[in-house]
């Protein structure tokens, strides 16, 4: 989750649940969980981004996180392939290896 | 030419022309899909309906170019592949050592991933991975198809949290239209390997621990049943070696891969080349570290696990010749708590996590249609 310095702010909180999320992120977690659900211009400009330990992260690094953040929703429009249809045929080598794993499925499509 | 040549020169054209026309059979794949991402190296895996895994695979690495009329002429005459921003081109993949090699401009290399999780350093180049994921995952076979994609442990070496790097890949892949999910790369090792503990006369599958050598990481897991019971990694695996024996040295690091990678036989290493014998060296010191780790990490397990136990090892940083050896040699010098049954290297080092992952999500999508 990224809380960018009152402008704007990013949410993921991939599939954790905001209780989770407080208890992942300590008692400062609530500064930011506050923040969810505001629009752009309503984030306290105060706010800042916390990690696991629920220490203040350096700015570059909050800066890094979210611009990384906003541009992964638009990757394709920075970046072009050289040739866009050849790129992905061209992208990556290929190695084949044949095997029965029907019985680690069975085991493992039980388990939590 | 007479009519008669004239019609066999036609007839056999006519002939090559409908052999090359049959269409190809397509193979149909298994929902689920398996992504590695790992720092030295992308792989992605798919299992096909006859039970032939394809993984595509992809080096982690970039080349770097300002974008100038001299760098379009040296990519249109290389043919390399390559991305292109505002400013800059990136070659890719294999390509970039390759160019790397050839100008002698290892600076100019780009990891998008740095021990184990997203440079942090580079926010551009995260972009190029994801436009590389992109690419070689493909668009999903079903709705919200099940991709399990690898993530290391928190190491016990470093403060390095791999929270964000998780959340940033599950809403990437998220975004591309697959319900992703994490896996623990040493354990995504141990399901493609499957492990033993021999319990008296009873083999337990699954079960085991499996070191799972990167470029970046070296991770662990134990496991019982496919449960997994304590996980950890270890900076400074295989990038970790190519740097150290760059420093001493004074040769590139691009270099010092590619002996890494094409000459390096740990079992008969050359002692009349540096290069070699500084890679040796570093090997040694990796596995020495790996195997006290361990059995520092598992003492306490000591009481939970009962007979013999089988260690499963994989990746790209465990595939020179003579690796497997050394490290049944570590593990003689420093027992760890447990028994060992063998140590048994993966058939398809390179490609384990993947397939593990990409096992665990095929039992996903079998868990939905249960």
């Amino acid at each position: 989750m990224i809380i960018h310095d009152g402008k704007k702010i990013e949410v993921n909180i991939g599939g954790i649940s905001k209780s989770q999320l407080e208890k992942i992120l300590g008692e400062h977690g609530k500064i930011i969980l506050e923040g969810l659900g505001k629009k752009i211009g309503e984030i306290p400009k105060q706010t800042v981004v916390y990690n696991s330990d629920g220490k203040i992260e350096s700015k570059e690094e909050t800066e890094i996180r979210a611009n990384s953040m906003e541009k992964i929703a638009d990757v394709m429009s920075t970046v072009e392939g050289k040739k866009d249809s050849n790129f992905n045929k061209k992208i990556g080598n290929i190695k084949k290896t044949k095997r029965d794993v029907s019985k680690e499925i069975d085991m493992l499509k039980d388990l939590e | 030419m007479s009519k008669e040549e004239k019609n066999k020169e036609l007839f056999e054209k006519e002939e090559k022309v409908a052999v090359e026309d049959k269409p190809k059979k397509e193979e149909k794949f298994k929902a689920g899909v398996g992504v590695d991402v790992g720092t030295s190296t992308v792989v992605v895996t798919r299992q096909t309906e006859s039970g032939t895994f394809v993984n595509k695979f992809h080096r982690d690495m970039l080349f770097q170019l300002e974008a100038s009329d001299e760098s379009e002429d040296l990519l249109k005459r290389g043919d390399y592949l390559c991305v292109k921003t505002k400013e800059k081109y990136f070659i890719v993949g294999e390509d970039a050592l390759k160019l790397a090699n050839a100008i002698g401009k290892s600076e100019d290399i780009v990891r998008p991933m740095q021990q184990g999780i997203l440079n942090p350093n580079l926010s551009t180049s995260s972009e190029l991975l994801f436009f590389i994921l992109k690419a070689l995952c493909g668009k999903p076979l079903v709705e919200k198809e099940n991709l399990r994609f690898s993530l290391p442990a928190n190491p016990i070496d470093k403060n390095l949290d791999n929270r964000f790097h998780q959340m940033v890949l599950n809403n990437f892949f998220n975004k591309l239209g697959f319900d992703a999910k994490p896996i623990n790369e040493g354990v995504a090792m141990a399901i493609d390997c499957n492990p033993i503990i021999k319990e008296e006369d009873e083999e337990v599958p699954l079960s085991g621990v499996a070191l799972s050598f990167g470029g970046g990481m070296i991770n662990c897991a134990l496991i019982y049943k496919g449960l997994e019971l304590d996980s950890f990694s270890i900076t400074s695996s295989g990038d970790g070696i190519d740097v150290s024996t760059s420093q001493v040295t004074g040769i590139p690091v691009s270099n010092v891969i590619k002996i890494k990678e094409k000459k390096l036989d740990l079992n008969n290493v050359d002692t009349s080349d540096r290069s070699q014998q500084a890679l040796s060296i570093y090997f040694d010191e990796m596995i020495e570290r790996v195997v006290k780790a361990v059995g520092k990490k598992f003492r306490d397990k000591k009481s939970e696990m009962e007979g013999k136990i089988e260690i499963v090892v994989g990746g790209g940083s465990s595939m020179n010749n003579g690796f497997i050896a050394r490290l049944e040699d570590g593990f003689k010098k420093f027992p760890i708590p447990f028994e060992i049954l063998r140590i048994r290297h993966s058939p398809t080092p390179f490609f384990s996590v993947a397939q593990g992952s990409c096992i665990r999500a095929m039992a996903d999508f079998a868990k939905l249609k249960k």
